[in-house]
Order: C-alpha cells, then structure tokens, then sequence
C-alpha cells in the first residue's frame, strides 16, 4: 500500500510556519537555546483559549490546524502525537504551585492541562473529532511511535487522511536541568557555527510539526512515506550500517538509489561520532544535509527532519542552509533520515517523490 | 426459460494467503511474490512441469484454477465444448510486457514474447483441461462483476455454455490478485447463487485477520502483590483503601488512598532494582515480571519481543524531591531524581530488566493509557511488527496526581462508592498490571493453556471537555460499539463488563448513559473494581484487563463494594457478590480517561 504525506505544517526556530520562503532566510541565534518562532495564534485559536493555553499546546494546535488547512481534509481519521517531555510548563507550574502553597487553594486549571494527551484531546475538541486519538510519550522514538501508529492503522484500513505530529516544548526548568545535565555546550555560540564547534554538548530546541498521511495519490500530496524503523541502545557504526542496509533492503531501495541523507548531526562530538564514521562509510558518495542548527536538539527534532524533507521532494530544492557537502542535490527522489537520540534511540525514515 | 446458475467453488489468491470457498486454504511465507507463487504451487502439491515455463499472469491464473476445480469439479460431466473460461484485469500482460520490454535491449526472447498477451492465461487453463468452450479476456479498471455476471449467464442461459470459469486474474511487480468462480447450472450444497453481489463478496474477502492471544497476566496493586493473593482478596470482598502512609502530604489521614502494602525497599528487593529510583518503575518490573514468568514462553529468543507500557507522570515521585530543592535554587535538586521524570524513562528501566530491545515504546492519554498500550501491542503483532508483546500500564501514587485531582473535587473522603447515587467521587490508587500478548504462531508453541484472545477494541474521542465526560457519554459510546463491531460481537454477547466506573458523579452518569443507550434492554452483569483498588489511572486498563482476562478463565464476576443505592438515571444497577464458575465467554473492559479518550477492550474465550 502507497502512503502519502498530503500536506505538512511546522512551528520551529525558523520561519518555516505560513512563510513562501523554505529556509532561503535562515533565522541565527547566538545562543545555546532556540526557541520557536511563535506565530499568531489568533488565526487558529479563540482569544480566552491562547490566554490558557501553554506555548506547547498552542504550537500543537496551531501546527495541527494549519495542517489540515492545507490538506483540505476537514475532519482526520486519527490524531496522534508525539511528545516525550509532554505540557512541561503546566506540570512545573502545578508542581511549583503545590510546594510553594503547601498543597492548599491550588488551581485546576495547570494540572487539567499537564497531561500528556492535552495537545491530541485540544485538536480533537476544537475539530469535535471523536475518531481515535492517541499520544506517544517515549523519549527520543515518540514521533516515530505515533508514525507507526498512523501506518498500521491506514494498513488496517481503520483510518484514512490522519494527523500526526510530533510537539515539545523547551522551559527554562527543563532548559537548565538538561544544561545540568551536561545536553548543551557551554556557552553560547552562533547556530550556524554549530558544526564548526566540536566540543561537548549540543543546543537546545523545540517545536510542533503535524503530517497529514493518506493512502491517496493526489496532485498535491508532497511525498510519499516509505517506511519508518526504530531500534534501541549504543551501537557502533558498523552495526548501524547492517541496520541501514536491511531497512532499505526492506523496502527495496539500494543506497545507490538514495538522493539525500538527512541525518541528526548535532554538533555535540560524542554525539557525532557516529554519523562521521558513516558519512567516510556507505554514505560517502551520498549527498548529505543537516537540520539540528536550524531547529535545536529536541526528542522528536524528526519530525522537523520529516517536514524537510517531505519539502525538499515538492519543491525540488535542497535548503543551501542545510547541506553539509556538496555532491549532487538537483533532483532528489528519495530521501533517508536517520537520527539517533543520545545514542540510545536510533530512527530511520524513508520518503521519496509521487 | 433459464434456470439458476451457481457459483459451485471459488478461489481467491492473494496477500500470500490461498482462500478456496472463502476459507483459508493455505498461507505462504515468502519474500517476493515470484517466490510466492513457486512455493504456493509445491504446497498445492500438484504436479505440472509445464508450470515452470509459464509468465506471472499464467501462473498465477492456472494456479488459482487447479485449485478451484480440485475436489470438486468432475470433469466427464461436461463435453469439452461446454466448458468455458472468461477472465479479466486490469494490467492486461503489462507484468511480462514490461520484461519483454528489458529482454528486447539485448536479444529478444520468444519465450516472454508469447506471453505478451494476457488471453494466454485463459489458454493455459483450457490447455491444461482440454476445455473448447467460449474463451474470453476483458480489461477493465477494477473487478467489474455485474459485466460478468451478464456476460457469463448469457453464456449459459442460451445454452452455449454449461459451465464456465469466471473471474479476475491480475499480476503487476509486486501486486497480484486471482479471484476465480465456477459456475455451474447445478445447486450443491455450499453453492451460491451466482450473482454480481456475491462474486464481489468473494472477490473482498478479506484475508482473515491473525488472532492475538494472552498467555500470560501479571498484577500489583493495592489488594495483592501478585494473582493469587489479587484472588484471594476478591473471594473475601476485601478493598485495598486505606490512609496514606507512603506520601508526605497534608492531606493524610483526610483522604484516603488504595496503596500497594510493600515498601519501596520490599520492592526494591523483591526485583533486584535499587530502592531509589521511581515507585512506578518498582511496581511495573514486579508485575511485567510475573506476566512473563506465567506465561512461560519456550525459547523466547527466537521471537521479535517488545514491551509497551503506560503511564500518566513518569516517575514524578523522584521528580517531586527534586522539585523541592531546584524552586529554591536552580542548581540545587539531586539529578538523580530527576532522571525519570519522562514517562519513556519507565518503560526503558523496565524493558531492560525484561532483556527486551527490539521494541518499546510507552502511551499516555491520562486513565485510558494502558488499555491503548494493550491494543497498540496487538496491533504490532497483527501487523507483523513483533511476535510477543509484553503490554500494560504502571502508576505509583504521587503528591502531584494527588493534589491534582483535588483541585477538580472528585476525590471522595470515604471509599468510593462507584455507580451508586450517593457516589461523591474516586480514591486514587497504584499498581501495575500487564498481559503477554502472543502472534498465533507463538501460541503453537506454548505447552500452557492460553487465556483468551483478545477480539475487539475501540479508541474514540468525546471531544466535549479537556476532563469532563459529555452527559451522554458519545466517546464511551462510540467506543464499546466500534469494539463489539470489531469483535464481530452484538451486546448479547457480553458476559460482563468491567466498568470504568471511576465514583465520580459525571463519570459513572455518563458511562452508565452509554451503556444504557447500548445496551437496553439486556444488562450483562457489571462492576468497577476500583472499588477494591482505586483508580490507578494509567494502570488501571492495564490491572483491569488482567481482571478481565481471569473472568473469563476462572468464571469470575468481581463485585462492586459498597453499591447501596441504584442511580435513578439509570435501570440497571452493578453486581455486590464475588461469584465464580460463572460462563463467560466475552468481557468488555472500559478505560475512559482526560482529554477525552475512550478506549473498550473485549476479551474472549477461544
């Protein structure tokens, strides 16, 4: 069966929302954080709701309507997100609240809102969607989890026309205590000197970018989704390479048919080791194209990654901002993105033109 | 005037799978679809040298006619001529043109080149049988049985014909369907009325799906560590709730709460863990471990095992100890408690210790999280994703979830009373509970009684309020509907329901609503177990269908402590008696949660 992304939508560090543009005026921060550009949400949200709602939910609906607005699908078969840090700012203010008042007179409203489901459940009320609803929470594969969920489901014949969208915001709690924990380089730097900065640690990021994937050939449809895989724990190059070899033999592509390789090069050297021993490997005479100096390292960068590259097919352009050498970019058909976690979750994704 | 044709046999090939009359007649492992067609053709056991030199489409027809005239079919009946064959696609012999195509570039092959016309596939069957009745090839977009039917009761009803071959036979790259009918004048006893409705009934039939089976339950929770003290309780009707005595809190001795009776050092030592880390990782490795334990797979290594599990905090019992140092001072607060904050964090320390690597991934969608996480895993296996699934939730109570729900007022300050009209809310409670789901092809290899299967599930959206349930219950509605429809089961069918059944006023008005607007006017006994365990929210579907699963082994039906007074809303009222030996063959377990989400599981007898 022929999947399709029907449409895509993204809120990122970037003007990637609502913008013609595609990446041809790359925004720089001198900062080991980027934040999302945020756009405005009055033209998705009523004006009491943008008052309650937290900057990760307003990114998920705001990501997910304008999603649909350019599918033209007015009411999707399934919702499913991914996220693995969930509506953090509500959690930490419900938290905050319950030590600092000692448990007494607490406000509902950030603890109705903390869940993990809240961005899904506030889709599925606003479109009064009552079709499965569903959210992922696994730390570095949660998009990929939702993915997954999405093409069993179009398989199963359950669902058709579904949204799905990986979201996550970056708080200043959770900023320094992933800086404590030693995510994020030192000091700040210019994004675009990312990869020219080979030390430890990486910058942060977050973002909302929602698909609309179809079993429908449609004129504009951006791409087609060939298949998504993930595995789990340290590995060395040359197994990955085995991994990558038997996915894409899975889905009857050879390495030699693959036009361009996104992977999660994060400018952290530990991190990055990997993806150089590939790139001197079986992605030598590969094209390659980068994405995390753009959006920051979050759990589900891929779906920012996803929202590339699905572009990247459409439009026939390769982003100048993102490629990471030189080789031959002109008319990509396919594309592969790998992305690992902390090297501890690793995904590949396949897409390719209609 | 013409008589009544029958369709006397048919034969459908397709998605690896030979289906003759509707029933699977054999399934085919293989990679491609050249090497499926070779390895269907020496299951078919028949002998045809011939075969070997065939294209795709021939193949793949003639295939598909053997078995449809084996055991069946008496040839001598007929006199060559009376026998016909008409067929259709819509590739034509694009399949081979294509390869004749590729052959043409170096030297042409005359032996693709014959085959460079799809009516060779009817010729292969006629050669093969010596039929000389009418042969005929249409193209067309897709199935066209009302053409047939026209065109082949034309053929017979004049006289022409007196049995004929009919149907689809398709071969492109890697796409192939065969859907063959004989259709004769004469009625036998599973013939079908040879109609367009009936050719195209076939024609669909889908390949059956794969069955998804439980072999193994583990529970921990407030009224038992394991299953058989889980049990015990029951029979004695014996609730888990009491004070708090696990969390530092104000609210102790005020509300009460239904806890797991071991400490975290007792757990810590029950599962060789360190005693530091998340309650809810504790409680989830205890349970998780005895589901596997109990179901006692052979050889596990040699299955594509994952673990998908459920939570709604992570481990926010760490968090919480760390949050109180970090408000003060932001570089302040052990790191070490703030490891499991993510609710993936979990299910990784616990699919560690299961040695479990290939998959796992971890749902949240508040109290219906594991029931989703129960049916995602059998999912994965009826996709051909993974062979086992360890799959079901793990939640340890939490001065967050705790005061959380206190801030909504539907916490009641004596032990709930679910489905009572004097209910004034839920106790919230902890716990773990998980099934092994097991592929069919596993379950042949298992030398332990299975438990059940699971047949139906659901997940709808009230899409009314971010907590609140809408007053007819529409999600919970859609979703026990769409569960029995997927279980191919009507409400008859249910044995008992395990309810949601939370002891909050909306909840129980608006589930009981559904129920009604379902179920009238037949009730099947029902309970809430939570009013022996609490609610344990991102457990609970998972505690709850281990619950189901032992209805249906042991012929349990769990009572409803404390009910008193029926709802006046409602006709129907739950059951108070521990009662075993019952026959149940179909549960359905509710788990309703915020944002929404409703999720019906149905489990049954196999």
């Amino acid at each position: 069966m022929a999947i399709y992304i029907r449409s895509s939508a993204c809120i990122s560090p970037q003007k990637t929302f609502g913008s013609d543009g595609f990446l041809n005026e790359p925004v720089g921060y001198n900062a080991t954080r980027l934040p999302a550009i945020q756009p405005d949400y009055s033209r998705f949200i009523d004006a009491k709701s943008i008052r309650r709602m937290s900057h990760v939910i307003k990114m998920g609906v705001a990501a997910a309507k304008e999603c649909l607005d350019l599918s033209g699908i007015e009411m999707p078969g399934a919702v499913i997100t991914g996220t693995a840090l969930g509506c953090l700012e509500d959690t930490l203010t419900f938290m905050n609240r319950m030590i600092e008042m000692d448990e007494q007179m607490l406000p509902p409203t950030a603890f109705i809102q903390s869940t993990h489901n809240t961005v899904a459940a506030q889709i599925a009320l606003m479109l009064k969607c009552h079709n499965y609803n569903n959210t992922f929470v696994h730390k570095g594969i949660s998009f990929e989890s939702a993915l997954i969920d999405a093409i069993m489901l179009l398989k199963e014949e359950e669902a058709n026309d579904i949204l799905v969208g990986g979201v996550e915001e970056m708080t200043d709690a959770s900023y320094k205590v992933l800086s404590r924990l030693g995510l994020f380089k030192r000091w700040p730097l210019s994004n675009f000197e990312l990869f020219n900065t080979p030390t430890n640690g990486t910058i942060g990021g977050e973002g909302a970018s929602f698909f609309v994937l179809s079993d429908k050939a449609s004129e504009g449809n951006l791409a087609q989704f060939n298949g998504v895989e993930t595995f789990y724990g340290l590995r060395g190059s040359t197994e990955i390479e085995t991994k990558i070899n038997t996915f894409l033999l899975r889905h009857k592509v050879a390495l030699d048919d693959i036009d361009l390789v996104i992977t999660g090069r994060n400018g952290d050297v530990k991190n990055d080791a990997v993806y150089a021993q590939l790139n001197s490997s079986i992605f030598k005479s590969t094209s390659l194209a980068n994405y995390k100096h753009l959006c920051g390292e979050y759990p589900v960068s891929t779906s920012f990654a996803l929202w590339l590259a699905a572009n990247i097919l459409k439009k026939q352009i390769v982003p100048e901002i993102t490629k990471e050498r030189e080789v031959n970019t002109s008319a990509p058909k396919k594309i592969l993105i790998y992305n690992h976690y902390l090297n501890t979750y690793h995904s590949f994704l396949l897409i390719s033109v209609c | 005037m013409a008589g009544q044709n029958y369709i006397t046999s048919s034969c459908v090939i397709s998605n690896n799978a030979v289906r003759k009359d509707g029933r699977e007649l054999f399934a085919v492992e293989a990679g491609n679809t050249v090497d499926f067609l070779t390895e269907a053709y020496k299951q078919s056991g028949i002998n045809y040298s011939r075969f070997y030199k065939m294209d795709n489409l021939s193949k793949l027809g003639w295939l598909a006619s053997e078995l449809l005239l084996q055991d069946i079919f008496t040839k001598e009946n007929y006199r060559p001529e009376e026998v016909g064959v008409v067929l259709s696609n819509s590739n034509a012999s694009l399949d081979v043109d294509l390869r004749y195509m590729e052959s043409v570039r170096d030297i042409a092959s005359p032996s693709l080149f014959v085959y460079t016309l799809p009516n060779i596939v009817t010729g292969e069957i006629c050669i093969r049988n010596g039929f000389k009745g009418e042969d005929a090839f249409f193209v067309f977009d897709k199935f066209n049985a009302s053409f047939i039917e026209t065109y082949v009761s034309n053929l017979l009803d004049n006289g022409n014909l007196q049995a004929c071959i009919c149907g689809w036979v398709d071969f492109i790259g890697n796409d192939y369907k065969a859907a063959l009918f004989l259709v004769e004048k004469i009625e036998t006893e599973n013939g079908l009325p040879f109609t367009a409705e009936n050719m195209d009934k076939l024609f669909e039939d889908k390949p059956k799906e794969h069955g998804v089976f439980i072999a193994g339950v583990g529970i921990i929770s407030a009224i038992g560590n394991n299953v058989a003290e889980t049990l015990a309780s029951f029979e004695a009707e014996h609730a888990g709730m009491g004070d708090i005595t696990g969390m530092d809190t104000i609210h102790k001795g005020e509300l009460p709460v239904a806890e797991v009776k071991l400490s975290n050092e007792q757990l810590a030592r029950m599962t060789g863990l360190p005693q530091n880390i998340s309650r809810t990782t504790l409680l989830g490795l205890v349970a998780a471990q005895e589901a596997l334990q109990d179901a006692a797979i052979p050889d596990i290594d040699q299955w594509r095992t994952g673990f998908v599990s459920a939570n709604t905090v992570g481990g926010m019992d760490k968090s919480e100890a760390f949050f109180v140092d970090f408000i003060k001072d932001n570089d302040k607060g052990k790191l070490r408690n703030i490891f499991d904050h993510e609710c993936g964090s979990v299910t990784e320390k616990v699919a560690k210790e299961l040695d479990i690597t290939n998959y796992m991934t971890t749902i949240s969608t508040a109290c219906s999280s594991s029931a989703n996480a129960i049916f995602y895993a059998a999912r994965l296996i009826k996709n051909d994703v993974l062979d086992i699934v360890i799959a079901g939730g793990t939640e340890s109570l939490t001065k967050f979830t705790l005061n959380g729900f206190n801030t909504l007022m539907i916490l009641d300050k004596e032990f709930c009373k679910p489905f009572d009209e004097n209910r004034h809310g839920l106790n919230l409670g902890e716990g773990a509970g998980y099934l092994v789901l097991v592929s069919d092809r596993v379950a042949e290899t298992l030398t332990k009684p299975l438990y059940c299967k699971l047949s139906g599930y659901n997940n709808s959206n009230d899409a009314y309020h971010q907590t609140a349930s809408s007053p007819d219950g529409t999600g919970s509605y859609l979703a026990m509907e769409k569960a029995l429809k997927k279980a191919g089961l009507s409400t008859n069918d249910i044995d008992y329901i395990n309810l949601h059944g939370t002891g909050t006023p909306n909840n129980d008005s608006a589930e009981g609503t559904a129920i009604k607007r379902l179920f009238d006017p037949y009730y099947p006994p029902m309970s809430s177990t939570k009013s022996f365990t609490g609610h344990t929210l991102g457990a609970s579907g998972g505690i709850e269908a281990v619950f189901s699963v032992l209805a249906i082994k042991h012929g349990f039906i769990y009572p409803n402590l404390r009910f008193e007074t029926q709802m006046e809303e409602l006709p129907f009222s739950p059951e108070t008696k521990f009662s075993k030996g019952n026959e149940i063959d179909h549960v359905m377990s509710n788990s309703f949660g915020f944002g929404g989400n409703c999720t019906s599981l149905i489990f049954s007898r196999i």
